[in-house]
C-alpha cells in the first residue's frame, strides 16, 4: 500500500501564518489588500494588452507591441 | 483608505447620509486575516419608507459634484470603488446600528460587529461567504453568545444548526 507523507506539520504552520496575518492591524491588514489590487490591475493590464495584440495580429508578446505602437 | 472613509464622514456631517457603517470583505478584513477584495461595502440607513433604488441618487450626486466617478455598481472614492447599500432589512439595519466605531489612523470610521456579519453572511447564503464564516469560527472572531442572540433575533438558527452540521462543527 502507497504511503504518503505527513503534511500535519507543514497545515499547523500554514494556520499559524493566518493567525499571524489576522492579528495584524487594520491598516497593516488593509495595505496588503491594497498590494494584491496593485498587483491584479498589473495581471489585468498586461492581459488587455495581449488581447489587444492577438487582435492585430501581432502575436502575444507586450514589447513587440510596445514596438509597433511607437 | 483613510481618505475614502473621511469622504464618508464628510456625507454624515453634510446628511446625505444619515449613518454609514462598512460591512462585506473590508469588514471580515478588520477581524480575520486580509481577504482580495475590490470594492467596499458602505450599508447606510434609508431615513423615510424608500424602497427605490432612487434612494442612491442624492449620494451620488454629492460625490459627482465632488469630482468621483461611477464605475458600473460602484462609485470610486480616492482610489477605491464604493458600493452603497441601503439597509434593506431588519438584520442589516440592526447591524447597521450596533456597529463599533474604530480609529483608522486618524480618522474615526464604523464597522460591523462580527456577530452581525457572520449573521449577513449566513442570511446571503453564497458560497464565499459560508467559506468567510468558517474563517471568522477559524480565528475564534465571534462571540458565541451573541451571535446566538443574532440568529435568534433574526430567525436563522435553522441556517445556523445546518451549517454547522455540514462542516461538522
Amino acid at each position: 500500500m502507497k504511503t504518503y507523507p505527513d503534511i500535519t506539520r507543514l497545515l499547523k504552520a500554514k494556520m499559524e501564518r493566518r493567525r499571524e496575518l489576522a492579528r495584524l492591524s487594520f491598516e497593516e491588514k488593509i495595505e496588503i489588500v491594497n498590494k494584491w489590487r496593485e498587483l491584479s490591475r498589473q495581471v489585468r493590464r498586461i492581459r488587455e494588452t495581449d488581447l489587444v495584440s492577438t487582435d492585430r495580429g501581432h502575436g502575444t508578446d507586450r514589447d513587440d507591441y510596445r514596438n509597433t505602437l511607437s | 483608505m483613510e481618505k475614502t472613509l473621511s469622504v464618508l464622514n464628510s456625507m454624515v456631517q453634510d446628511g446625505v447620509l444619515k449613518q454609514y457603517a462598512i460591512g462585506g470583505a473590508v469588514a471580515a478584513i478588520f477581524y480575520v486575516e486580509p481577504i482580495n477584495t475590490n470594492d467596499l461595502d458602505v450599508f447606510f440607513s434609508v431615513a423615510g419608507d424608500e424602497t427605490d433604488l432612487a434612494i442612491l441618487a442624492p449620494l451620488y450626486q454629492y460625490l459627482g459634484n465632488r469630482g468621483y466617478k461611477i464605475q458600473g455598481e460602484t462609485i470610486d472614492i480616492e482610489g477605491w470603488p464604493v458600493q452603497f447599500l441601503p439597509a434593506f432589512n431588519a438584520l442589516l439595519n440592526e447591524g447597521l446600528n450596533r456597529a463599533r466605531e474604530i480609529e483608522f489612523n486618524e480618522t474615526v470610521t464604523r464597522v460591523m460587529r462580527a456577530e452581525h456579519l457572520v449573521a449577513i453572511m449566513l442570511q446571503t447564503g453564497r458560497l464565499k461567504d459560508l467559506a468567510r464564516v468558517q474563517q471568522f469560527l477559524e480565528h475564534e472572531a465571534v462571540d458565541e453568545t451573541k451571535l446566538r442572540d443574532v440568529l435568534t433575533r433574526h430567525g436563522l438558527t435553522d441556517k445556523w444548526s445546518a451549517f454547522k452540521q455540514q462542516r461538522e462543527l
